[in-house]
């Protein structure tokens, strides 16, 4: 049983996980971790949802906790989930074969994160100010200013706004 | 871009090999017989708990022995504070500008022969778009007597060398427009539109409790000296005078949580006591984290506000205090998220066995004031 839910935790939500680690932390071993720590508090939460969109909502909710905290204290960030011997693999785009990514991935923390909520997982403000504890002002701000950077930097290419 | 970003995006990956090898982990994990853990060991764990221990020792704290029933007052600026504890706090905070900075020092305190000093630092400038800076600071701490403190460090700096042999603290400073905690709420409307929070100690000769004087000299990130930025400084300390508060205790399984709030609804320190049972079995707790509060006003806005600073618990427990204007009263506190981190003192201190850090989210824990 234990296994199964182990199973269908990291076949639905490893690479979830370990994208917001991606672009909350902008390091891709600190993601990985993320992904550890976030699927081991799942797997050991155990509690169900109604539907998938909420389950994902509170993984989402999870996964940017935790890069909040892995952020914040020291302590935090010397965690190693599992055991020490885990080394995880992951697939990345090669050089020059995500533009667009790689312009986001340039953008300071603030500005990857609003996006990726609102063009990923297609929250709306409120719903990102609220995950993130900033105003719907603030969030609006942050994502205007994005789009603007990205328009700039991308300026001459296929970038459609 | 929605659907380029998520193409894009969608390409990083964890390969079908390394989600087997998770899925193995995280099984095994979850049956293993004994798992008082709920995380697991830390990366260079014999320096952490070297830390730890240094903390532990120099600062005589108390532990938090098995029946010992320990009461709490709040200090504003220190959190809560044992009321057994020897104890001197800085009455009025004092600042110094120095170009378009500005560094604060409120809530020093003195306790068991150990001198806490938190410095603030808030700059006019605006912090690059492209990367957030990171400033070191030192502080040097001149007893009455002209005598030089000896400064400890007990937070390792990441590298698992466990101690920063020159005493300077780095200090992440970051865009106030990101951060909605104390700092960015009080000086956001002043002008200052960044700025940082660190904490520096120092071990004081029995007797003594001032007045110090000090100088704060600041570092780049590579080691560089800047210069110094505060000459002259005096830290006088005072007897504390505690903030009248209303209580609300949380029970969890590793113990129970108190809030003490001030009278007003603006401010509010937390302070954890670990169960009796874990308490006998020779378990500390050493660090709670409440990351974030949310006041709520009469007119039911909710106003996020960040811990005060991060620290071991016996230095500083979870603190907030609400800048912000607010439309209303403040009549709640909620409380969402709680992070214990333990030690297991009869474990070793090679042993991944010796901490772990139980969490809890979505607590949804309301503190009513009316």
């Amino acid at each position: 049983m234990e296994s199964q839910r182990a199973e269908y935790l990291v076949h639905t939500y490893a690479d979830a996980i370990l994208r917001i680690g991606y672009t909350w932390l902008g390091d891709m071993d600190d993601a990985k971790d993320i992904c550890q720590t976030v699927l081991i508090g799942l797997l050991e939460d155990g509690r169900t949802f109604p539907d998938v969109g909420q389950e994902r909502a509170w993984v989402v909710r999870c996964a940017v906790n935790a890069c909040k905290n892995w952020k914040k204290s020291a302590w935090f960030r010397r965690r190693a989930p599992l055991e020490e011997g885990l080394h995880l693999s992951a697939e990345m785009p090669e050089p020059g074969e995500s533009p667009l990514l790689e312009q986001v991935n340039a953008l300071p923390p603030k500005y990857r994160q609003v996006l990726y909520l609102r063009y990923y997982e297609g929250y709306q403000v409120k719903e990102i100010a609220e995950l993130l504890g900033q105003s719907p002002a603030l969030v609006s701000t942050h994502l205007a200013r994005a789009r603007a950077k990205l328009r700039q930097r991308l300026e001459g290419s296929c970038y459609d706004g | 871009m929605d659907n380029r970003y998520r193409e894009e995006l969608d390409r990083i990956r964890l390969t079908d090999e390394s989600k087997g090898t998770l899925i193995h982990a995280l099984a095994a994990r979850r049956s293993a017989p004994e798992r008082r853990s709920r995380r697991t060991p830390l990366r260079r764990l014999a320096a952490l708990a070297a830390c730890v221990c240094l903390v532990l020792g120099l600062m005589n704290y108390p532990a938090i022995a098995a029946g010992a029933e320990r009461v709490f007052r709040y200090i504003l600026g220190v959190g809560a504070a044992e009321t057994s504890a020897s104890l001197l706090v800085q009455g009025e905070g004092i600042s110094h500008e120095d170009g378009d900075f500005l560094y604060l020092i409120d809530g020093a305190y003195q306790r068991d022969g150990v001198l806490t000093v938190p410095l603030d630092v808030v700059s006019r400038n605006w912090i690059s778009d492209e990367e957030e800076v990171q400033l070191s600071y030192r502080l040097t701490i001149y007893s009455a007597g002209g005598e030089k403190l000896t400064q400890v460090e007990p937070v390792g700096d990441g590298t698992g060398e466990g101690f920063r042999a020159a005493g300077a603290q780095p200090y992440d400073l970051r865009s106030f427009e990101t951060t909605s905690d104390w700092l960015s709420q009080t000086y956001q409307p002043q002008g200052y539109v960044s700025g940082g929070s660190g904490w520096h100690m120092a071990a004081v000769p029995q007797g003594e409790s001032g007045p110090y004087t000090f100088e704060v000299d600041a570092y780049t990130s590579d080691g560089w000296w800047r210069g110094t930025v505060w000459k002259g400084g005096v830290l006088e300390l005072d007897t504390p005078r505690a903030v009248e508060t209303a209580q609300a205790s949380r029970a969890f399984a590793e113990g129970t949580v108190t809030a003490l709030v001030g009278a007003d609804g603006r401010s509010v320190s937390f302070y954890g006591e670990l169960s009796p049972l874990l308490a006998r079995q020779g378990e500390t707790l050493i660090q709670l984290s409440v990351p974030t509060v949310w006041f709520v006003d009469e007119r039911g806005n909710r106003y996020p506000c960040d811990q005060l600073r991060w620290s071991f618990s016996e230095v500083f427990w979870p603190e907030f205090r609400l800048a912000e204007q607010t439309e209303g009263e403040i009549v709640a506190i909620e409380v969402n998220d709680i992070y214990f981190n333990i030690v297991r003192t009869d474990q070793p201190q090679d042993s991944p066995q010796r901490q772990y850090m139980p969490d809890y989210n979505d607590l949804g824990w309301v503190i009513d004031l009316t």
